[in-house]
């Protein structure tokens, strides 16, 4: 078998990216992968039902679930919607939203009024300095549209740096929610997204066809880890993408990486690659699954632990008062009524209110409840508050249909600061294997109450701002205590300069197994306020620009 | 680009199809002052009718689907001569209603099927969940009916009033 300097296993963001690196520094790389190769033309045609509905590009869920423990102990099957096992990994079916993580992520201990006990809310090793040529170079590797400015809440930026592409465009709901939050001095603005604004790098505008999150971008504008980082990769000769390989073990040998087992048939044998250099990056649940299922050395007991999903919440309006946003016409200065959305807001990142213990917070992503998703799910998600919360049917249902396609909407979807907790963690399932023999992820998780008074009071806020506007609510639904899984996971290998308290040093390498590294999301020592991929990524140049052969 | 089979028979038979008509238009069921069309009018049960015909190949469940279907109509069917001494499908939407809202609650007794417990809320989550596909899926799985309900809800296109 040839022999390569390193083996990446996993092909998503963290994976595509450290092959880009490292083939640029002159190493050989074999990224393997579980999954096929997929072409934008493979996501046609524009099928909700297909793709959506029937679970086209995800994992099956009967095959290879992962089994969730709640509350109560009981064990669940849980489909993971957030998985997609495919070269370009999630990136594939992502709404490509990439905020920076910012100090008050890094450094938590200095903005946190009270670190609530029993919760291990700690500072990160590095600081958002040191990340920000990091953060630039994923940033503009990987197409990011946005502008710097717009608001005071904003990721502080280098002065005289911007985005490669300008935000795409607005969506029609902008200035009517930009201006209700301004009265109450905040500043919702254009998030910064992987999704190409105008012709970049060889990929087109997007086209706003609405089938994004949880679609495979058959127009090929959006940003995967396969049309930024990998084909550049493989442009070099030094990269090759080995699909259908299924790693199942990380074999050591005297605290030193020698390689991976993998499989390439579920009922195949165990077959051995071996590299000097392994990269693991197949996200937070499956890179802790793999380092338990390979006995990597765990002295202090902590892999899998510390493991967190974000905190959620959503509340979703409808204005009377406004009707229905858009239009379909071809010279619109707004996205066509095909589209999602296309603002944040930040301002209640850190909670500065007497009335409440809560410091750090979160921020929202804004959509149109209308376009949010294709007409099934946008339909079948949607509640009729105060009557119902949610599987709205009968007149009720017609009502909301009517709500819909007659007046503005907004939804607000939050992703809010957690709590670092050492029990909710990752374990290996010791009674049920996925149909490749591999023993299944266990994942044990409740959120602290901090995350769900944090829900709690961030939806408060935007619903008391836009019922002041004349919105009625129709959906709320802040954070409980259960969380059966939910794509934005990390920490289950915390990354730390104290050998005794992380699973990873600083350059997120393993403590007990040398040229062992981990660079999706797992290394993240909290959970930070944002979607993580970005900072996963500038982490992936951050580490992988310091390795030499 | 994936290519769905063509599918030119159904799985129902027409008793089934009347049966799954009263319970559709329950979930969905139309609007005439606002010109909503309801489940039926919108093809939702030509969708079922084919997509229980349709094998695994197309979506792993649907051979759960295909065992549920005719078990579901007939405790369904059961429960509406029990309660309102009418069959299913001649029931008025106001009792198709009633029966549906205990479903949803799983308050209906002695739902069984040859002494086989049926999940009343799982029941209730896959007739609505088919209700709306039936009625906003492409065309091409036959429910959506020349893209009506699309038309109505102004998707991919300006609303019109059917």
């Amino acid at each position: 078998m040839k022999k390569y300097d390193a083996i990446i296993v996993g092909s998503g963001a963290g994976g595509a990216t450290a092959a880009r690196v490292l083939t640029q520094k002159g190493f050989t790389v074999a990224v393997l992968e579980k999954g096929e190769w997929k072409k934008a033309e493979d996501f046609l045609p524009y099928d909700e039902l297909h793709f959506a509905e029937h679970k086209a590009l995800t994992p099956d869920e009967k095959k290879d679930p992962l089994i969730w423990v709640n509350s109560k102990n009981e064990e669940k099957p849980v489909h993971q919607w957030w998985l997609s096992n495919m070269v370009g990994g999630a990136t594939n079916l992502w709404e490509a939203n990439l905020p920076r993580y910012t100090e008050e992520d890094f450094s938590i201990t200095k903005f946190m009024k009270e670190i609530p006990t029993g919760t291990s809310m700690i500072d990160w090793p590095w600081t958002y300095d040191e990340f920000q040529p990091w953060f630039e170079k994923a940033e503009w590797e990987w197409g990011v549209s946005g502008a710097v400015n717009q608001s005071a809440a904003q990721e502080k930026t280098r002065p005289g740096y911007d985005y490669p592409m300008p935000p795409i465009k607005p969506h029609a709901s902008n200035q009517f929610l930009q201006e209700a939050f301004r009265k109450h001095g905040m500043n919702p603005y254009q998030s910064p997204r992987g999704i190409n604004s105008k012709t970049y790098n060889g990929r087109p505008a997007c086209p706003y066809c609405g089938y994004c999150q949880g679609f495979g971008c058959a127009v090929n504008d959006r940003a995967t880890a396969t049309n930024t980082v990998l084909y550049k990769a493989l442009e070099t000769g030094r990269c090759d993408v080995l699909t259908g390989f299924n790693v199942t073990r990380l074999l050591h040998e005297k605290g030193k990486i020698k390689g991976v087992a993998y499989k390439t048939e579920p009922t195949g044998a165990e077959k051995e690659m071996t590299a000097p250099l392994v990269i693991v990056s197949v996200q937070a649940i499956h890179s802790a699954r793999l380092f338990l299922n390979s006995q990597i050395p765990d002295p202090n007991k902590m892999i899998g632990r510390y493991f967190t999903y974000h905190t959620k919440g959503a509340i979703e309006f409808v204005f009377k008062n406004m009707p229905v946003w858009g239009n379909y016409r071809p010279d619109s200065i707004f996205q066509p009524r095909t589209g999602l959305g296309s603002l944040q807001l930040r301002d209640l990142y850190m909670i500065n209110d007497k009335n409440t213990y809560l410091s750090k917070g979160g921020k929202f992503s804004i959509y149109d409840p209308y376009t949010i998703s294709p007409p099934i799910k946008s339909i079948s998600r949607c509640g009729f508050h105060p009557k119902k919360a949610k599987n709205v049917w009968g007149k009720d249902l017609i009502e909301r249909m009517i709500e819909l396609r007659s007046f503005g909407g907004a939804s607000f979807s939050f992703t809010g600061e957690t709590m670092s907790l050492y029990d909710n963690r990752v374990e290996i399932d010791k009674t049920r294997n996925d149909d490749w023999g591999v023993p299944l992820p266990k994942v044990f998780y409740k959120h602290h109450q901090y995350d769900i008074d944090l829900s709690k009071f961030s939806l408060d806020k935007v619903e008391k701002i836009m019922t002041d506007t004349g919105g009625e609510v129709r959906l709320k639904e802040p954070q409980g205590l259960e969380n059966p899984g939910y794509g934005h996971n990390h920490g289950s290998l915390r990354a730390g300069k104290n050998e005794s308290e992380s699973v990873l040093d600083t350059e997120c390498q393993s403590w007990t197994v040398k040229g062992l590294y981990v660079l999706d999301s797992a290394w993240m020592p909290t959970a930070g306020a944002s979607n993580p991929t970005l900072t996963q990524i500038a982490n992936v140049y951050r580490v992988c620009e310091k390795l030499t052969k | 680009m994936w290519i769905l089979p063509e599918q030119t028979t159904g799985f129902l038979n027409e008793i089934q199809k009347e049966q799954l008509t009263v319970l559709f238009n329950a979930i969905l069921p139309g609007d005439t002052a606002n010109h909503v069309p309801n489940a039926a009018k919108s093809g939702a049960i030509a969708f079922v009718d084919l997509l229980l015909a349709r094998d695994e190949s197309v979506f792993g469940d649907i051979p759960k689907w295909k065992a549920l279907y005719p078990k579901a109509l007939q405790i369904m069917q059961e429960q509406s001569v029990t309660q309102f001494n009418t069959s299913l499908k001649e029931l008025s939407a106001e009792k198709a209603a009633s029966l549906i809202m205990q479903l949803e609650a799983g308050a209906l007794a002695n739902f069984l099927f040859n002494g086989e417990k049926i999940d009343q809320p799982s029941l209730f989550d896959t007739l609505r969940r088919h209700c709306i596909q039936g009625c906003f899926s492409d065309a091409r799985w036959g429910g959506n009916t020349n893209r009506v309900m699309w038309k109505w809800y102004g998707y991919q296109e300006e609303t019109k009033e059917i």
